[in-house]
């Protein structure tokens, strides 16, 4: 049964590419569960596996992360949390394991049938379940944890990022990080080829590559587009298509969508659309925003405030060449470039682990939010301060402290990302409208 | 330097004045290098003509100045050491060194570094898996942490050094591991509270004077006589944990601690680096493959935890008393599965959160003693 605890729940979004990314969202949950009835693969994983891998051996992939963003937008990711809470799981424990927990444990408890409440018709058991040592621990805890249900083929990817003490410049690092990475890549496809039984084609994921690569470098072009004043797209669009972004890369049918998408978004700039009517701010958003209210974008838009820039999971700009002669040498040759790109910039300090082999960085250094004060023309930042998520939320006091010797303020919105039950209208609302007037302040010095 | 006091007396003195010690060493010429957490080995530190110094937090003292820095919703153990280091109490230290272990072990890093300006810093990588390439990759990021810490020190380290330095705390291991071996008797004739005291004193001292204060300690520990009747033997499992108190409580309420799973306990000593043709795969599998702390994938079936199983039947253990840090991913993930792994023996277990402050203690205390109570 679904408990809505906002009248924000809903967003109203502008773009129609944000009806088409819903509409692929939709389909992609009825293809999984096609897909499990068929008798085919179906893959519970974190994101840190490739999607492209995942495509290549036509294998639905299941993501907790994405479940639970969708459970939490139903407003019913609630019922599977405490669910899970019951069954010994803290309350403080990534929200997104525990509502795949809960999910798990009324799965099973009904007997192997699909929980009533679950969203888009819910998810299929899994034939395998895939998942890494990137961005946090719940990634390989929660999986371990999931292993108590499931007995199914599990694998872990290991590819561990430098850190800020890592000698990015000394070829020899180079070479045992970008090697250690592909023998993972290496063993992962020769899991597949076991599990599926499917040889690994090289040409194919060449050309699935390419299309990745393509999609990335428009998804750039789109957040480049978000520098425009006044804002032609916003965050409440922005996280409709985050799923795509996330977990179908190298999918034509996403590439063909963010190629519309750049294309209605450069329109809109040229006919200079804004969002917000009478825009006086614009803030960049940090953090996983709350699921199950995206509608909070409408009611910044409301004050006049334009969500114009949101940190999580920002892609960053993308290799202008890449070798694809070699698909698993390339994500790995992606993934340093891009390591060696943001470990350039000032304040990585606080983040060290903010890379994966896909786009979805977790944390963002000060360096680059200074610069995008700059270029996209900010009067503040916004936090979201997830409690169940300590690795995309750590490093925003730093950032506080920072943004503080600016002169620029920042909104702590203290929630969760699919937990609701910290979620008061009242309260941010409030906050929300005293962070309004400290931004009228602030333009006035 | 003046060491009036031996053994268990001694440990007693360094746990209560951890720093003393490495205050005296500094003086003396001596560099300090603080580490939090055990992945990168103190042994390297150690050839390199440098004195490992394991920052610890303290109980007592609640976070006032991490606040502003560090998010409260990270561990709060991690929070207290940063938070003595903001009031300086590593003013001594030169270094610091920090492995990736968990999500707030990884990220207080650049903190300190960016807060407390220490002279070197070294964050150590560390996989997830026990792959044949993630243990090559383990032995490449000590390799680059060797070479690192030359650069610090001036001086080259030989594998000759890097052998004999190994030898010394393979040395430190096994006196640890006959102590533990004394508590297997019944009654034990050391409790858990010292045992605690004397690691937590031992993580703060040079290697060789480990071993004296350990050959000490051991030679006191065998001269006593048959100790207190018999009670209820326990074992701790659980999150890090630097002070004596909460084994205390146990012991206070009627049982015998003796044996633990925690660090700064089994987990460091279990293991030696062995002697392998190559010291550094020697240090690759006792720092990633034997040292069992949860943040590593080592499996996903229960046969993860068999280990314990050991321990309670090696050292007839009657329940179990889990220990967790609120915020303590690696830990709390596991509860519900290994809290069904002992249930099917039947194993009686008691379950304690925490905040690293003890705060609640009468009613930590009211919980375990009707645990106690129920196993007596």
């Amino acid at each position: 049964m679904a408990r809505q605890v906002s009248e924000m729940a809903f967003p109203v979004r502008v773009t129609q590419g944000a009806k088409r990314a819903y509409q692929i969202g939709k389909d992609w949950y009825a293809q999984t569960l096609k897909y499990g009835e068929e008798g085919k693969h179906v893959a519970w994983c974190m994101a840190g596996i490739s999607p492209e891998l995942l495509y290549l051996f036509d294998i639905a992939g299941a993501w907790p992360e994405n479940f639970g963003a969708t459970c939490a937008a139903y407003q019913v990711a609630i019922n599977f949390i405490e669910q899970a809470e019951a069954d010994g799981y803290a309350s403080e424990l990534c929200s997104y394991e525990r509502n795949m927990l809960g999910y798990t444990i009324e799965y099973l408890r009904a007997g192997g049938v699909i929980p009533g409440s679950a969203p888009r018709g819910g998810l299929p058991k899994p034939t395998m379940l895939l998942t890494c040592g990137l961005i946090c621990d719940p990634r390989i805890k929660g999986f371990q944890a999931l292993a108590r249900f499931w007995d199914v083929p599990m694998f872990s990817l290991d590819t561990p990022n430098p850190t800020y003490t890592t000698e990015i410049n000394d070829p020899r690092v180079k070479k045992y990080y970008v090697e250690h990475w592909v023998n993972e890549l290496k063993r992962l496809v020769e899991f597949l080829e076991k599990v599926t039984g499917k040889r690994y084609d090289e040409a194919r994921l060449q050309q699935i590559m390419a299309d990745s690569l393509e999609t990335s470098r428009l998804i750039y072009e789109i957040a480049e587009m978000r520098k425009h004043v006044p804002s032609v797209f916003c965050s409440e669009d922005y996280f409709g298509y985050i799923h795509l972004q996330l977990f179908m890369l190298g999918q034509p049918q996403v590439l063909e969508h963010f190629r519309l998408l750049r294309d209605e978004v450069k329109e809109r700039v040229e006919k200079n659309m804004a969002v917000v009517p009478d825009e006086k701010y614009r803030i960049c958003t940090m953090g996983i925003p709350p699921w199950y209210c995206l509608g909070v974008f409408n009611y910044m838009e409301s004050l006049g405030i334009a969500p114009a820039m949101d940190q999580v999971y920002y892609i960053g700009k993308p290799p202008s060449e890449v070798d694809l002669s070699n698909p698993l040498q390339a994500m790995a040759e992606k993934a340093w470039h891009k390591i060696t790109q943001t470990l350039s910039y000032e304040g990585i300090e606080i983040c060290p682990e903010p890379f994966t082999i896909p786009d979805n960085p977790g944390a963002w250094p000060v360096g680059q939010m200074k610069e995008w004060l700059d270029s996209y023309s900010l009067t503040g930042i916004v936090q979201f301060f997830t409690r169940s998520c300590r690795a995309v939320s750590f490093g925003q006091a730093h950032m506080r402290q920072e943004m503080s010797k600016l002169g620029v303020p920042v909104l702590v919105l203290e929630i969760d990302m699919a937990d609701p039950r910290t979620w008061s209208d009242p309260v941010i609302k409030s906050q929300l409208n005293a962070f309004r007037d400290v931004m009228e302040s602030a333009k006035r010095r | 330097m003046v060491v009036a006091s031996k053994g268990l007396v001694r440990a007693e003195e360094v746990y209560h004045n951890r720093s003393q010690r490495a205050r005296e060493l500094k003086r003396a010429g001596k560099r300090i290098i603080g580490y939090l957490c055990y992945f990168a080995p103190p042994e390297l530190i150690t050839a390199a003509g440098l004195v490992p110094y394991r920052i610890t937090g303290n109980l007592y003292d609640p976070v006032t100045r991490a606040d502003a820095y560090f998010e409260s919703i990270m561990c709060p153990y991690v929070r207290n050491c940063f938070d003595q280091a903001l009031k300086g109490a590593g003013e001594f230290l030169d270094g610091f060194v920090v492995s990736h272990t968990c999500d707030s072990i990884l990220r207080v890093s650049g903190l300190w570094a960016y807060y407390n300006h220490p002279l070197y810093t070294r964050v150590v990588n560390v996989p997830h898996n026990l792959s044949q390439s993630s243990l090559q990759f383990f032995k490449n990021e000590l390799i680059f942490f060797k070479e690192s810490l030359e650069g610090f020190a001036g001086s080259q380290i030989s594998t000759q050094n890097l052998r004999e330095v190994i030898r010394l705390y393979n040395e430190n291991r096994a006196l640890v591991r006959g102590l533990y071996d004394l508590r297997k008797q019944d009654p034990p004739p050391m409790s858990g509270a010292e045992m605690m005291r004397l690691l937590v004193a031992g993580s703060c001292l040079p290697a060789a004077e480990f071993n004296t204060l350990l050959r000490e300690v051991t030679q006191e520990v065998k001269g006593r006589s048959p100790g207190p009747e018999r009670k209820p033997r326990i074992l701790v499992y659980g999150s890090i944990m630097d002070f004596d108190a909460f084994i205390k409580l146990i012991e206070d309420s009627g049982a015998h601690v003796v044996v633990d799973d925690v660090c700064i306990g089994t987990r460091v000593y279990a293991h030696d680096v062995p002697d392998t043709p190559d010291p550094f795969d020697g240090l690759v599998k006792c720092y990633l493959e034997d040292f069992v702390c949860p943040r590593t994938g080592r499996g996903w079936d229960n046969a993860r935890f068999d280990y314990i199983k050991e321990y309670i039947r090696d050292f007839k253990v009657n329940g179990v008393v889990f220990y967790a840090l609120n915020f303590c991913d690696p830990h709390k993930f596991d509860i519900p599965s290994l809290k069904d792994y002992l249930a099917q023996d039947g194993i009686p277990i008691l379950y304690i959160e925490d905040d690293y402050t003890l705060a609640n203690l009468e009613a930590i205390k009211t919980r375990v003693q009707a645990f106690v109570e129920m196993l007596g």
